[in-house]
């Protein structure tokens, strides 16, 4: 029979299990659309419950094309998700046309929404700093019909992008 | 006649787990248990680097960190900001591995010059001519060393987001022992 304190000391394991391994988060905003809440533009509700994968944050395994979440630039109380279009080394051709192509400083990546419809991504805030990222969306989860894994893409940047091969 | 339960620590016991499994079990609860209290108490740890001399020695200067005095969960109606003179511990922007360890000098909204102490022997219109200015944006932090002639910090990478500040460091443990307000 376990005792009482030999159950409470589960409780850190649990936690450091949201922490380090998976996660649950429920997605709001169209700023992914259409990989997630297809519907948001046309006014529907439905809302994408997501798998976080948080160990391939913790091993440093990013690349290019998949879909993270990661702390707001400009609000540490909120988690976005989008798309990691370019790692550093890179070159990279912000949407609008209006600047120069740039290239990823160290430690930095280009993050961008899938939605055709402006988002708050690098090309408002520039490259971000891969310590920013927080979990790889792996699964959607819930609704039932949505359910499926996230794949990598090139989003809406491919012709925008020139790789640095060499590391 | 009794019999005997072998008790190698790899021995599959129809009456219990293995004991190498105990002590696998035994080990997950207590490196979470000090993980979690590290990451979200307090945590004592080393700080090397040139960068916050004479504050924070370059070598085998121990300081006390918390997360504490920035926790402040959503549902709180108020919070704590971070303000000019803490000195913080944050995730380095050019290296995900790596964290950091500045003193805040501006938060969001101030008007800092990049690096004032450049061009120290120019003359004074020549320094006034060629400077640069920075506004920090929201939800973002200047970060600096103490010691501005050896140190990577905002200069070079621009401010830092809020939310890759761990929390602070509230004192300096070795040496002689030194709270930072």
């Amino acid at each position: 029979m376990m005792d009482i304190s030999g159950i409470l000391a589960w409780i850190p394991v649990g936690i450091c299990f949201t922490k380090y391994g998976y996660s649950i988060a429920t997605i709001t905003g169209g700023s992914m659309e259409p990989t997630f809440n297809p519907g948001h533009t046309r006014g529907s509700s439905d809302k994408d419950t997501v798998l976080l994968e948080k160990w391939s944050v913790v091993l440093r395994r990013f690349r290019r094309g998949q879909v993270v979440t990661l702390w707001s630039p400009n609000d540490p109380y909120l988690l976005t998700a989008k798309r990691i279009i370019a790692l550093q080394g890179d070159v990279v051709q912000p949407a609008d046309g209006s600047s120069d192509p740039i290239r990823i400083p160290r430690g930095h990546c280009w993050v961008e929404g899938d939605s055709n419809e402006k988002t708050r991504d690098s090309n408002v805030y520039g490259p971000i700093p891969l310590a920013l990222i927080n979990a790889r969306v792996s699964h959607i989860v819930w609704p039932m019909r949505r359910i499926r894994a996230v794949v990598n893409s090139h989003g809406k940047a491919e012709d925008r992008v020139l790789i640095n091969e060499g590391k | 006649m009794s019999r005997r339960v072998a008790s190698s620590p790899f021995t599959i016991s129809r009456f219990g787990l293995p004991r190498s499994l105990i002590f696998a079990r035994r080990f997950l609860k207590l490196f979470a248990a000090v993980g979690l209290f590290t990451t979200t108490i307090f945590e004592i740890r080393a700080c090397d680097g040139f960068s916050m001399m004479p504050t924070i020695n370059w070598k085998g200067d121990w300081v006390l960190t918390s997360p504490i005095p920035y926790w402040s969960p959503s549902w709180l109606p108020f919070k704590k900001q971070i303000s000019r003179g803490d000195v913080v511990f944050a995730a380095s922007p050019t290296d995900p591995r790596a964290t950091v360890c500045k003193r805040v000098i501006g938060i969001a909204g101030d008007i800092i010059e990049v690096d004032p102490r450049r061009g120290e022997g120019l003359a004074r219109k020549k320094r006034m001519e060629d400077r640069t200015w920075v506004t920090i944006p929201k939800g973002q932090v200047w970060l600096a060393g103490d010691n501005t002639s050896n140190s990577t910090d905002s200069r070079d990478y621009g401010p830092v987001p809020l939310a890759m500040v761990h929390g602070q460091v509230l004192a300096r443990v070795s040496r002689q022992t030194k709270v930072y307000r």
